[in-house]
C-alpha cells in the first residue's frame, strides 16, 4: 500500500501533467484544482466552480488519470468535487410574481431534475377519513418538516386508495414553501434511467441527479423486488440521501416485509422510519369523497344525494372506480338530459357493480370454484390422492392460486396441506401443459372466468 | 365568434405559432391554439407554460369572440383547404364550423377560460434590434448549447447587454461560441439572460432579414416583439457561469483557411466516421493542410488542402462534427485558425466579432 496521501500524490500527477501540457493551459485548467482527501480509491480534487468541473471532467479527465496512473500502481480515480465557499451569490428569489398561471411542472425555473407532479394531487383535494387520517398526518408532517419529523416515510395500500396522491400533495407543498431540489419518479421510471445510464455510461449523472435532490419521492417501491443491481443501487442513493438528511418518501402496495424479492437491508431501512397504511374508506369518507369530486367538476345539475349514497354503498373497492361511477353518472346526465334515478343508475353502473360483488379471488374461493367445477369434493383438494382424476384439478387449483392471488408458494401450500415443492411443481406442471392441451388450457379458462378475473 | 379570412394568410399564421404545442402535452388546452377575433384582427396564441407565442393577421370579422381549437388538427385541415376564403363560425359550445368552397368540416373545441393567462408586455427594461441581426447571432451560437439536463443553465443561449454590446454565448462543456454586436441600450439596463433552446430555435425559424425586434426583459421572463408576433419566453434561472476563463489567452500559431474549402474537405472526412471513433486529425506543416481520419473496420480518408501555413508542424485532432458547426453558420469567405499543440484548445474566428473555442481530442 502506497504511504502517499493525496496532496502529495496530486503533486507529483502535476509535475507530469505540467510536461505535457502547454503553460498558458495548465495554469488555467490544472494549477486552480486543490487535492483535498484521499478516500479510498478516489482522488478528491476540489474546484472553484461547477464550470470548471464540467469543462475537466469533459475534456481533461483522461490526461488526469494517465498522469496519477503513473504515480501510483492503485487504480485510483479522481473525483472533482465543488468548493462550497460562499461566493456570495445567495439564489435570487426569483420573485415568484401572483402567478395566475398553471402551475405545471417547470423545469427551466428549477434545477434538474423535473418533477411532474400532477396539479390536482394536493393536500387540499385529499379527504381525510378515519381509513386514511393517519397517513394523511403523517405526510403533512414529513412536507412541513422535511427530514425532521419522519424519515423515510413509507406508505403503503392498496390500489386506487391515494399513495400517489399523498406522495405528490408532499411534492407540492414542499415546492410551494421552499426551493428545495424536488425528484418524484416511480420506480419503474427510476429502472429504466438506470439501465439507460448503464448503457451511455451516464452512472455518475444519474448518481448525481438522484443524490442531490432534497426529497426523493419514489412511487411503487414493490416494483424494485428481484432486480439486484437496481436494489444495490438504490440502497446506495437511500443511504447518501439519508445521511445528508434529506426526506425520502416512499409508496408501496403492501408492507415492505411482504415485498418478495426484496433485500432484507433495505427492507430494514424502510422500516426505520414511519410506515403507514392506507386502508379502504369507510362509507361515510366515501359520500364525502363523491360530494367533492361532484362540486369540482361544477356539474349543473348535481346528482341528487341517494344517488350519490347509492354509489358509495355499492363501489367500496377502490377510489377511482368511486369516481368513474361518479363520471359515468353525471355525464348521463348532462349527455341525454333526462333526471337520473335510482333504476337507471343502477343500469348504468350494472358492470362495476358485479365486479364489485365478485370481490377478491381468495385460495378457498379458488379452490371451492375448481371442486366444483369438476364435480368432486372440496376435501379432495387437501386430501393425499393420487388419482388422476382428482391430482390434476388439484394440481390446476395450484396453479390457478399463484396465478391470481398475491400468495406465496409456502402460503399456498399451507393451504393444500403439501410442501412449496409440491406446489411449484403443479405450477410449472400446469403452465407447460396449457402449451401443448388444449382441453385444458379451456378448462383453465372457464374456470378463471367463473371467478370474475381473465388471466393475463 | 364568427369570420371570414384567406386561407393562405391563416395557414402561414398557424404555421408560426404551432410549432410551440407540445407533442405529448400533459393538460389538453396546451394542444389547443387560442383564437381571438375583434374588430379587424384575429389574434392565434399557443404556449407550453414556458414560451407563449402570439400572431395576429388581418381578417373580416363577422362577430366578435374567442375559443380554442387543436393546433396540429386544425393546421392540417387548412394545409389541405382549396385557396380561397375560410369561413369559421364557432357556437357556444366551442364547436367550430369551417367552410371553404365545398368543404365542410366541424371541430370540437375547448372553452377559451381554460386557456392559460397571456404574458403582457411588461419588463423593467426594453432593447431594440434589427431582426436579421439578432437571428445571425443566435445561428452562430445555438448549436453549441448543451442538451444535457443536468447542466440545466447550458441548456440555452446567454444574451449579455453590457458595456453597449450583445454578447451572446452557448456551450456544452466540449465547444464555446461567442459573438458580439453593438446594440444601443440606456447604460442601466446592461444585464444577463439565459434564453432557452426551444425559444431560440423557434426565433431562428420565424425571424426574418428586414423589420426590428423589440425586447421586454424581466427577471424571469424575456418578451420578443416583431412584425405581426409576440414571443414570450421563461428565462433558465440560474448564473451562467464565467465562460470568460475558457477563451485562451494566446495562441502559438495562427492559420487563416477559406471556409467553404475547409467545410468540404471536413465534410467528405466525416463520412468514415462512427459514433465510437470521429477523432479527425488536422495536420499542418508548410503550406499545406492534410485532414485524416481513420476508423477500424470502416477505413480512412484523407484531404488535403493548400494554406498559407509557415509555423511549426503541428498536429491535432478534433470532432469533426462540432468544426462544422460553426463553419455551416457563418458567411465569411475566411476564417481563422489559432492552435498551440495536439492538447491545447483551438480557436476559430472570423473578422467578425465571433470566437469559437473547440477542446482538442486525443488520439491513442
Amino acid at each position: 500500500m502506497s504511504t502517499l496521501n493525496g496532496v502529495e500524490l496530486w503533486k507529483k500527477a502535476c509535475k507530469h501533467l505540467q510536461e505535457v501540457l502547454h503553460p498558458d493551459v495548465y495554469s488555467r485548467w490544472i494549477a486552480v484544482i486543490e487535492a483535498t482527501a484521499l478516500e479510498g480509491n478516489q482522488l478528491i480534487l476540489s474546484v472553484d466552480n461547477d464550470f470548471y468541473q464540467t469543462w475537466l471532467e469533459e475534456n481533461y479527465l483522461p490526461l488526469i488519470q494517465s498522469a496519477i496512473a503513473s504515480v501510483v500502481e492503485e487504480p485510483i480515480q479522481p473525483v472533482f468535487r465543488v468548493n462550497q465557499k460562499p461566493v456570495g451569490v445567495p439564489e435570487p428569489q426569483a420573485a415568484p410574481p401572483a402567478r395566475a398561471q398553471i402551475d405545471a411542472p417547470s423545469s427551466r425555473s428549477r434545477p434538474a431534475p423535473r418533477v411532474d407532479l400532477n396539479a390536482k394531487f394536493t393536500f387540499d383535494q385529499f379527504i381525510v377519513g378515519p381509513s386514511n387520517s393517519f397517513a394523511h398526518a403523517a405526510s403533512l408532517a414529513v412536507a412541513q418538516a422535511p427530514a425532521r419529523a419522519y424519515n423515510p416515510l413509507f406508505i403503503y395500500g392498496g390500489t386506487g386508495l391515494g399513495k400517489t396522491h399523498l406522495m405528490e400533495a408532499i411534492g407540492h407543498h414542499v415546492r410551494s414553501t421552499s426551493h428545495s431540489r424536488i425528484c418524484y419518479i416511480s420506480s419503474e421510471a427510476f429502472l429504466n434511467e438506470y439501465i439507460d445510464a448503464l448503457q451511455n455510461r451516464g452512472l455518475v449523472a444519474f448518481r448525481k441527479k438522484y443524490r442531490n435532490t432534497d426529497l426523493l419521492l419514489i412511487d411503487d417501491i414493490h416494483f424494485l423486488a428481484s432486480k439486484e443491481r437496481l436494489q444495490e443501487e438504490f440502497f446506495h442513493t437511500f443511504n447518501a440521501l439519508f445521511d445528508a438528511r434529506k426526506q425520502i418518501v416512499m409508496t408501496s402496495d403492501r408492507p415492505a416485509s411482504e415485498i418478495t424479492g426484496l433485500e432484507q437491508r433495505l427492507v430494514s431501512r424502510f422500516e426505520w422510519g414511519l410506515v403507514t397504511e392506507l386502508e379502504r374508506p369507510d362509507l361515510e369518507t366515501r359520500v364525502a369523497i363523491l360530494r367533492h369530486k361532484q362540486q369540482q367538476a361544477q356539474v349543473e345539475r348535481p346528482l341528487a344525494d341517494d344517488l350519490l349514497m347509492f354509489i358509495a354503498q355499492h363501489v367500496s373497492s377502490n377510489i377511482r372506480r368511486l369516481e368513474g361511477a361518479l363520471i359515468r353518472a353525471i355525464s348521463y346526465a348532462s349527455l341525454t338530459g333526462k333526471e337520473l334515478t335510482l333504476e337507471s343508475l343502477q343500469y348504468l353502473l350494472r358492470d362495476t357493480l358485479e365486479q364489485e360483488q365478485q370481490g377478491e379471488v381468495t385460495v378457498s374461493s379458488i379452490q371451492r370454484m375448481v371442486a366444483e367445477h369438476y364435480d368432486m369434493r372440496l376435501t379432495d383438494m387437501t386430501s393425499k390422492c393420487r388419482q388422476r382424476s382428482i391430482a390434476t384439478p388439484r394440481q390446476i387449483a395450484m396453479y390457478l392460486c399463484r396465478r391470481m392471488t398475491n400468495n406465496s408458494f409456502p402460503n399456498i401450500a399451507n393451504a393444500f396441506g403439501k410442501t412449496h415443492a409440491t406446489i411449484l411443481h403443479a405450477y410449472k406442471t400446469i403452465d407447460n401443459r396449457m402449451d401443448v392441451d388444449p382441453e385444458l388450457r379451456r378448462s383453465v379458462q372457464q374456470i378463471s372466468q367463473k371467478l370474475g378475473r381473465a388471466l393475463g | 365568434m364568427k369570420l371570414e379570412i384567406t386561407k393562405t394568410v391563416l395557414l402561414n399564421a398557424l404555421q408560426k405559432v404551432q410549432n410551440i404545442v407540445s407533442l405529448r402535452s400533459t393538460l389538453p388546452i396546451l394542444s389547443n391554439v387560442l383564437l381571438q377575433a375583434d374588430k379587424k384582427n384575429l389574434t392565434l396564441t399557443t404556449t407550453d407554460l414556458e414560451v407563449t407565442m402570439r400572431c395576429t393577421v388581418e381578417a373580416n370579422v363577422l362577430k366578435a369572440g374567442a375559443t380554442t381549437l387543436p393546433a396540429r388538427r386544425l393546421a392540417s385541415i387548412i394545409r389541405e383547404l382549396p385557396e380561397g376564403l375560410v369561413e369559421i363560425e364557432v357556437d357556444d359550445k366551442d364547436v367550430a364550423s369551417v367552410t371553404c368552397g365545398s368543404s365542410f368540416f366541424k371541430i370540437i373545441g375547448l372553452s377559451e377560460d381554460e386557456f392559460p393567462p397571456i404574458p403582457k408586455a411588461e419588463g423593467k427594461f426594453a432593447y431594440t434590434m434589427d431582426q436579421s441581426a439578432f437571428a445571425e447571432m443566435l445561428r452562430k451560437t445555438a448549436y453549441a448549447a448543451s442538451a444535457d439536463e443536468t447542466r440545466y443553465v447550458l441548456n440555452g443561449v446567454l444574451l449579455s447587454f453590457k458595456n453597449g454590446k450583445l454578447t451572446m454565448v452557448a456551450t456544452d462543456g466540449r465547444r464555446l461560441a461567442l459573438v458580439e454586436q453593438e446594440v444601443e441600450f440606456p447604460a442601466e439596463a446592461q444585464a444577463d439572460y439565459i434564453l432557452p433552446t426551444k425559444p431560440v430555435n423557434e426565433l431562428m425559424h420565424v425571424l426574418r432579414d428586414e423589420g426590428t425586434l423589440k425586447i421586454h426583459a424581466s427577471d424571469s421572463q424575456l418578451l420578443l416583439e416583431f412584425d405581426d408576433i409576440v414571443l414570450a419566453t421563461k428565462l433558465i434561472d440560474g448564473t451562467y457561469p464565467n465562460y470568460r476563463q475558457v477563451i485562451p489567452a494566446q495562441s502559438e500559431e495562427r492559420v487563416a483557411i477559406e471556409r467553404e474549402s475547409l467545410l468540404t474537405a471536413l465534410r467528405r472526412v466525416s463520412l468514415v466516421t462512427t459514433d465510437k471513433s470521429n477523432a479527425t486529425k488536422l495536420t499542418f506543416t508548410k503550406n499545406k493542410l492534410s485532414i485524416t481520419m481513420t476508423t477500424p473496420d470502416v477505413g480512412e480518408a484523407r484531404e488535403t488542402l493548400p494554406i498559407k501555413y509557415a509555423g511549426k508542424d503541428l498536429s491535432v485532432a478534433f470532432n469533426p462534427e462540432y468544426m462544422m458547426d460553426p463553419l455551416k453558420n457563418l458567411t465569411n469567405d475566411e476564417v481563422v485558425l489559432e492552435l498551440t499543440d495536439e492538447l491545447s484548445p483551438g480557436v476559430m474566428k472570423a473578422d467578425i466579432p465571433f470566437l469559437y473555442v473547440l477542446m482538442p481530442m486525443r488520439v491513442g
